[in-house]
């Protein structure tokens, strides 16, 4: 593995209103730092509808990337954002359970699609927020059902 | 050889042994017609070509290939800050000894690990067993002792399977087998990290003494 020159910063992706983290590289103190404080600012803005962390770049996961996961799902609740841990390997699946470690109070799904399909079905108060702030009905609804991207 | 060329070296012997490094090295140096005494930083890019063929052949692996020439590439790069001067993995002929100093020797200590398992024909689960359970024990090593070591090497004989001993000179654990059981229920850290990695391997054996560091060993068989 290379360590890098400077420090690292996972990208936050905006999708469908949704926040995708995918982490592909091996999770360092100072990176995780940068990411929840990354996540924390973009749920800030107060428009994310959950938050998913895309693992299935992620070959071992002990215990300190463990908790550091669940802190940041934690921490994102804390903010109003549901989040979706998805991609967990089967090795790494069958590992976390031999040890005895879990993720409790972290959703989790197989793979993006169902994790944003998730965070559809556990956040229908979109819908309403918006009408609640009287936005026209077209505004308020979301994407269309096809689960199109909307920029 | 300049300081500049020792910078190179040090970079080919995280991925290389020292003789071979070395004798990449000057070769290269030769065929570019350029000194190691004194190399400058324009010189590199023309030094780095022409190792190319040479780790083209010794690093047969894509990304370790890859991130090799790319941290040659940042040596001709000015104002980069000098590489933090890294413990090279001592080579020994049944394993391999991975010093613990920095965050980043963690996930070193695992990608060996993973590696020796791999080669030593391990499924894919417990291959990522081996890589958690070493990088619980260098990750303990890094946040409770600060510096440590961990060695791998396989085990022959009737029972095939590799050999894990984490070993630092820190505070030691006063009472281990509190630790162990589980009875102290902590879910994180240093306990946990313990008895997860406990879980995971036939063999553990924990010996530590306030004061005198800590010793784990442990053993995965390959059944």
């Amino acid at each position: 593995m290379v360590m890098m020159m400077e420090t690292q910063r996972i990208p936050i992706v905006r999708l469908s209103g949704k926040l995708i983290v995918s982490i592909q590289t091996a999770l360092s103190d100072t990176v995780v730092d940068r990411l929840q404080q990354d996540v924390a600012a973009a749920c800030e803005r107060g428009d994310a509808r959950g938050l998913v962390v895309d693992v299935s770049g992620v070959d071992v996961l002990d215990s300190y990337i463990t908790r550091s996961l669940r802190d940041l799902a934690v921490m994102a609740r804390l903010m109003g954002v549901e989040t979706v841990v998805c991609g967990l390997r089967p090795a790494v699946a069958m590992t976390l359970v031999e040890m005895g470690m879990e993720l409790p109070g972290v959703r989790t799904a197989l793979n993006l699609d169902r994790a944003l399909a998730l965070l559809d079905s556990l956040q229908p108060e979109g819908r309403v927020r918006g009408k609640a702030y009287g936005l026209p009905a077209e505004l308020a609804g979301d994407e269309d059902e096809e689960g199109e991207e909307e920029a | 050889m300049n300081e500049i060329a020792g910078e190179i070296l040090a970079i080919l012997r995280r991925y290389l042994s020292e003789p071979t490094s070395r004798s990449l090295l000057t070769s290269a140096a030769r065929r570019a017609n350029l000194r190691l005494e004194t190399l400058t930083r324009g010189d590199v890019p023309q030094l780095v070509a022409q190792l190319g063929p040479g780790l083209n052949i010794f690093l047969q692996e894509p990304e370790k290939l890859q991130n090799c020439k790319s941290l040659l590439a940042l040596v001709a790069v000015e104002n980069v800050p000098p590489m933090p001067v890294e413990q090279p993995v001592e080579s020994r002929p049944d394993g391999i000894s991975v010093p613990i100093r920095a965050e980043h020797d963690i996930v070193r200590a695992r990608t060996l690990g993973k590696d020796m398992a791999k080669q030593l024909g391990f499924s894919e689960v417990v291959q990522t067993k081996v890589a958690t359970a070493v990088s619980e024990l260098a990750r303990n090593i890094f946040q409770y002792a600060g510096t440590g070591e961990i060695r791998i090497r396989r085990i022959e004989g009737k029972r095939r399977g590799i050999e894990v001993v984490a070993r630092d000179q820190g505070p030691g654990i006063s009472d281990p087998a509190l630790i162990l059981s589980g009875a102290y229920r902590s879910k994180w850290g240093m306990g946990a990290g313990l008895r997860g990695t406990k879980r995971l391997v036939d063999e553990f054996e924990l010996d530590t003494h306030p004061g005198l560091g800590t010793t784990v060993r442990i053993r995965k068989y390959s059944e």
